[in-house]
């Protein structure tokens, strides 16, 4: 809301009246003869209500001070009762002169002492009204405010106007010429943070700023005191935030110390709403009912493959390399294309500057180990780190223990390195290496009856690199431009029995990015994603069946085609976003992104709009509340594989996914956060095997979060989605349910601080069982010597039962003058529930029984930092 | 993404064939049982004659009607996608009615049936992209039925590919289950010029002694325990030992490396020429093996081993019976041999 227009009048009677009044006086009076010279006193001005600089000149883009000469004829009493324009000047100046001057009260002229009407020149200058700057400054995690905050700010002629917070985290500077201004913002232990305020004549421009952390500390201490806070240095944003309006986010203690993940900060997204809980040991991420392959993976903007390692044990960089995540269910930026389904954006950490920093962390599954800081005095900063699997060291002798003939080496490894320098005030590059690897062999020497082509040697390799540079710069107050490129390898390699898979691929992506800050209320960002692969494929695999059709028999018997070559994949695409604030509180992102693919020959146009209001908080007095809503149309092309010659469909097109997003956020208190969002996605164009771009489906459901963000001693959360995805291969066929449906995920976990350094956590998590396909007795396949089931029909016609696990984990850290020492223990499964993740089917399918999830698992870790 | 959630499939289809405990022992014959079939040309030249012989036992404690092997007479040539279930379709639009095509007048009986493989069999093949050699696809379904067999109509709303328009009844008119019946199918491909011999069982080791078979030149169906002769039979004590592992005996067939043939249609990721996987399966009316099945020859690195890497373990029950171990070779190529070994526990 802006305040109204300020009133302003400057009159100079004094000093432009005096030589003309005598005249004027002379004129009228007559001279008598003879006679002494009379007293003469000029009128003096006694009320003034004052002018207000015209909106209509305001409006026509006048700021300047203007000057509006009048004549006035003032009575024996002191009233105004003529005023004349001498000099017109238009767009209002001169009727609010004129009227201002009606209102004026003198103390008359006098001659001798004798009051006497009068005729004087009067000026009114008329100053622009001042501006207003203010603002409310919070933490970028949780939103409470920061006190004492330093602002400053700085006019084009460099002249500072100085305020400081007060205990609401509010400034406010006023009396500025309109004008643009540079803010900062400084506050101890926050890294500060810069922008430029426009803002006209009478206007007060106000912004909320969210301080992100200026380092990390050490997450705990010991002792058992209360710790200070520790520092947000990793942030899992639950939606896309628009524009930085508002974000959720979990901060690095959230993501230590949420159980059943390890500390693995990718492994926390599966506890977000709107994320279903995947099938154990799968690696997958279901968003908001899409298919896994419908959500893509970036790190710094540039794709990987892959997020975590095999199973989802682990993700693919290690929590301490991490410096942000983002993560969008739906909805999300024309920046993003090529996906249905969600995003996660993983941004690398900046490596430290004051000193050196190492950490390593050890446990039954994996060990890592990480060190950043400056590289000498070359004004280089880096970050490194490892991690490699240590399942493998033990797994083996533990099925020897038991007896199993099964031979099994899982190993899998990550890197990440960073080199990263400052280039002037504005400008910064940044290099950085990363990769992945997992490999597993599996020896089986006893044939399976119904399965002999898996028996002996299977293998699989699978992993990525890439090597990748972003460089940002201001090229002005109002424009950034940030391009990021990389080159790497993907590669999967699949030897089981007389099938196989062996695929490489070159990917170079890249992106350029240029933001313009048009004017205080509109910011337009242009960019170019550009992708290309080369590969090299060759498979030998079983016939794939048609989709929603039951396999024509086990793989050994059908004659397997086979596939050999080489070939392209072109992928790029322009997008542009518009970023608007018409109005306080409000925040409109129209944007529209164009995709070619050289695959398809296809031209995809995506047309995207989100829309937030805030209804209250606006004077950031009172908990915020804020509508929101998105529509949007998403494009994916078809993968390589269902495009290609041997085992795709000619003539795809792009799957096709409008989104619908509608909801309310609100902030109760400073810890306490809650958000709800209905969501409709239709889809069509899917590609379904063997039968083209013939699938539909539709996904609609709502999801909430309640959370208490941290506080010394306490954090946690609601999250609850209630959905339904469905899927029609094909028109002729019956709308079904999606395998990946869940109709209920409900997870509420917390973690309390106890003292001397203990923190106990647990999760809770209430599912929808899976879908599945009941079997029964039906033919018997006398070439292999097994038994092929009748599958009910339409498949993933079932559910299993209601999955819910208790997981508890226990942290004790000791602080010692080198740094801390930190233990945990965490618990999955704790009561051990035998929740079902699979039915399995005697040798001809009349019996059935429950196949378990995972059973209760203890991880025991170390962790040591400096 | 889609390679990678064929992994996954992959990893959970190889967990769902680890058999859980408490099901019954899939090697165990406890009732009407179809064990393997065998065309005499598992790759057949169109327009060539194959016969097919089946191996079936009937282990039912009660047997109120005895078991029968039937031949559908109608082979079903080239069904859509290669698939088993698109045959039905193919009988249904063939006569107008799945049930009346496939009504008594449409069966032959006995352990072995004789077609003639269309001449046009490669040629009306749909190309399959990737497939190295153009083929033909014929399946021959038999049925080991302990009564009549009757068309069962299928509910035209019902979309299931897979649905089975037969049945097997008793003679009150009842449907019976899965221990009284079993709907089966064997492939024979079509090629103009290649060729699968079946796997040849050049002869059984008991604990590493040779064991004389009385099997003849082609797969047999035994009807009756036969150990009289002492010829080609397994003759043990009931094992009373408290451990049974004290009472097994090895027990597996020798194939001789010549069955192993090349696969000239696969390679390995290497572009290396692969050969036939060969496995046994196993099973038993009396006593217990170890393992359903042995793998013999792995397709790129030949023989796994000598008997102490390929044999089963034959465990006697621990009182007097009769019965069979059965041992089938199959190749991956529709090819499969097997003996019948009988077996006197006295």
């Amino acid at each position: 809301m802006r305040p109204p227009r300020l009133l302003l009048l400057s009159w100079t009677a004094v000093a432009l009246a005096g030589p003309i009044l005598p005249a004027t006086a002379r004129a009228q009076e007559p001279q008598p003869a003879q006679s002494p010279q009379p007293t003469i006193t000029m009128p003096v001005v006694k009320r003034n209500e004052g002018a207000v600089y015209p909106k209509a000149a305001l409006d026509a883009g006048i700021h300047e001070t203007v000057e509006v000469p009048l004549l006035l004829t003032v009575d024996a009493t002191g009233v105004v009762t003529r005023a004349e324009v001498e000099k017109p000047v238009g767009h209002g100046f001169d009727e609010a002169a004129v009227a201002a001057a009606q209102r004026l009260v003198f103390d008359p002229a006098t001659r001798d002492g004798k009051p006497i009407p009068a005729r004087i020149r009067f000026v009114y200058r008329f100053m622009p009204p001042p501006a207003v700057l203010s603002g409310r400054v919070v933490t970028q995690v949780g939103e409470r405010p920061v006190a004492g905050a330093t602002v400053t700010v700085r006019d084009a002629a460099g002249v500072e106007h100085p305020a400081t917070t007060d205990a609401s985290g509010n400034w406010r500077i006023e009396g500025l010429p309109a004008g643009t201004y540079h803010v900062r913002i400084e506050a101890p232990g926050k890294a500060p943070q810069e922008a430029d305020e426009t803002v006209q004549p009478g206007e007060e421009a106000s912004s909320v700023d969210r301080l992100s952390p200026a380092a990390v500390s050490p997450p705990t201490g010991a002792g058992g005191a209360a710790q200070p806070e520790p520092v947000e240095q990793v942030e899992v944003h639950a939606e896309k935030p628009p524009r930085e309006v508002a974000k959720r986010t979990l901060e690095e203690r959230e993501i230590d110390r949420i159980p059943g993940t390890n500390g693995d900060a990718l492994r926390s997204l599966q506890n977000l709403p709107g994320v279903a809980r995947p099938p154990p040991l799968s690696g997958l991420l279901i968003v908001r009912g899409s298919a896994p392959a419908d959500t893509q993976y970036f790190v710094d903007g540039t794709p990987v493959p892959i997020v975590y390692h095999f199973g989802g044990l682990s993700s693919i960089v290690p929590t301490p390399m991490l410096n942000r995540i983002d993560f969008y269910p739906g909805n999300f930026s024309t920046q993003y294309g090529r996906a249905m389904g969600g995003i996660v954006d993983v941004g690398l950490v900046d490596p430290k500057s004051d000193r050196l920093h190492y950490a390593a962390q050890a446990d039954l599954i994996e060990a890592s180990a990480m060190a950043q800081g400056p590289l000498f005095d070359t004004g280089w900063r880096f970050a490194l780190s490892a991690r490699r699997s240590t399942i493998d060291t033990w797994i083996g002798s533990a099925l020897q223990a038991t007896g199993s003939g099964v031979s099994i080496t899982p190993v899998y490894y990550d890197y990440q390195a960073v080199l990263e320098r400052d280039i002037g005030k504005h400008s910064s590059i940044r290099f950085a290496f990363f990769g992945s690897d997992d490999k597993i062999d599996v020896f089986t020497p006893v044939a399976s009856a119904s399965t002999p082509d898996l028996a002996g040697v299977i293998s699989s390799h699978t992993g990525f690199w890439r090597a990748q540079a972003l460089y940002k710069t201001a090229l002005s107050p109002s424009n950034e431009l940030r391009i990021v490129a990389a080159v790497g390898e993907d590669y999967i390699k699949l030897n089981a029995g007389n099938i196989f898979i062996d695929l490489t691929q070159f990917d170079v992506p890249a992106r350029v990015e240029l933001s313009n800050k048009l004017s205080r209320d509109l910011t337009l960002d242009l960019g170019i994603d550009y992708f290309q692969t080369s590969y090299s494929i060759s498979a030998q695999l079983p016939q794939p069946p048609k989709a929603g059709q039951p396999p024509p028999g086990p793989f050994d018997t059908t004659p397997p085609v086979n596939t050999t070559g080489t070939g392209s994949v072109f992928e790029p695409a322009v997008y542009a976003e518009l970023e608007a604030t018409p109005w306080r509180g409000s925040r409109i992102v129209p944007g529209i992104r164009v995709d070619y693919t050289k695959d398809t020959g296809a031209w995809d146009m995506s047309p995207r709009i989100v829309v937030r209001q805030d209804v209250t908080g606006l004077s950031g007095d009172e908990p915020r509340t804020t509508l929101k809503a998105g529509v949007g149309l998403f494009t994916q092309p078809p993968m390589v594989s269902e495009t290609n010659a041997v085992f795709g469909t000619p003539g795809l097109v792009s799957n096709r996914a409008y989104h619908y997003d509608l909801g309310v956020e609100r902030a109760f208190t400073d810890h306490i956060t809650a958000s709800f969002d209905a969501f409709y996605k239709q889809l069509d164009n899917l590609v379904e095997q063997g039968l083209g771009n013939t699938g539909s489906g539709d996904v609609y459901g709502a999801e909430t979060l309640i959370r208490y963000s941290p506080d010394e001693r306490f954090f946690g959360w609601i999250a609850y989605t209630l959905s339904r995805s469905e899927r029609r291969p094909s028109p002729s066929l019956p709308l079904r349910l999606f395998q990946y449906d869940e109709t209920h995920i409900l997870t509420v976990l917390g973690s309390y601080r106890i003292g001397s350094g203990w923190e106990l956590g647990m999760r809770y998590r209430l599912t929808s069982g899976y879908m599945y396909t009941p079997q029964t007795y039906g033919f018997y396949d006398e070439n292999i010597g097994t038994y092929l089931p009748l599958s009910s029909y339409p498949p993933n016609g079932s559910r299993l039962p209601l999955f819910h696990a208790l997981d508890v984990r226990v942290d004790k850290t000791w602080a010692f003058p080198w740094g801390t020492l930190g233990a945990y223990l965490d618990v999955l499964n704790i009561y051990n529930q035998g929740n079902v993740d699979g039915i399995s089917y005697d040798y001809n399918f009349t019996h059935s029984t429950p196949a378990n999830d995972l059973p209760i698992i203890p991880s025991i870790g170390l962790r040591v930092e400096h | 993404m889609r390679w990678r959630i064929l992994l996954v499939a992959l990893g959970s289809w190889i967990c769902s064939s680890c058999a859980p405990s408490g099901f019954a022992d899939p090697t165990q014959i406890e009732s009407v049982r179809i064990l393997a079939s065998s065309a005499d040309t598992p790759y057949a030249k169109p327009g060539s004659q194959v016969t097919a012989h089946v191996l079936a036992y009937d282990n039912r404690s009660s047997k109120p009607e005895p078991m029968t092997i039937s031949w559908l007479k109608i082979p079903c040539v080239n069904p859509q996608d290669d698939a088993y279930y698109s045959c039905f379709q193919q009988f249904a639009e063939d006569a107008k009615d799945a049930g009346a095509a496939l009504a008594g007048g449409a069966f032959t009986t006995g352990p072995s049936a004789s077609f003639t493989v269309p001449s046009n069999a490669v040629t009306t093949h749909p190309p399959q992209p990737g497939a190295q050699v153009p083929y033909g696809l014929v399946f021959l379904f038999n049925v080991a039925c302990a009564g009549q067999i009757r068309p069962t109509p299928i509910d035209p709303s019902n979309q299931n590919p897979q649905a089975v328009p037969i049945g097997c009844f008793d003679a009150q008119g009842n449907q019976l289950g899965p221990d009284d019946w079993v709907l089966g199918y064997t492939r024979v491909y079509a090629y103009d010029t290649l060729t699968n011999a079946n796997p040849v069982i050049d002869h059984v080791d008991v604990n590493g002694q040779r064991l004389s078979l009385t099997q003849g030149d082609a797969p047999q169906i035994y009807e009756a325990p036969a150990c009289d002769s002492g010829v080609g039979c397994l003759s043990m004590s009931p094992c009373t030992s408290s451990d049974k592992t004290n009472c097994q005996v090895k027990i597996g067939p020798v194939v001789p490396s010549s069955s192993w043939e090349l696969n000239p249609e696969q390679t390995d990721v290497n572009g290396n020429p692969l050969h036939e996987e060969i496995w046994a399966d196993y099973y038993s009316s009396v006593g217990q093996v170890q393992y359903s099945a042995r793998l013999l020859y792995d397709p790129s690195t030949g023989s796994i081993g000598g008997p102490d890497k390929t044999d089963n373990n034959f465990e006697p029950p621990d009182s007097p019976s009769e019965g069979y171990i059965w041992i089938v070779v199959h190749d991956n190529r529709s090819g499969a041999a097997w003996v019948t070994i009988p077996v006197s526990i006295r």
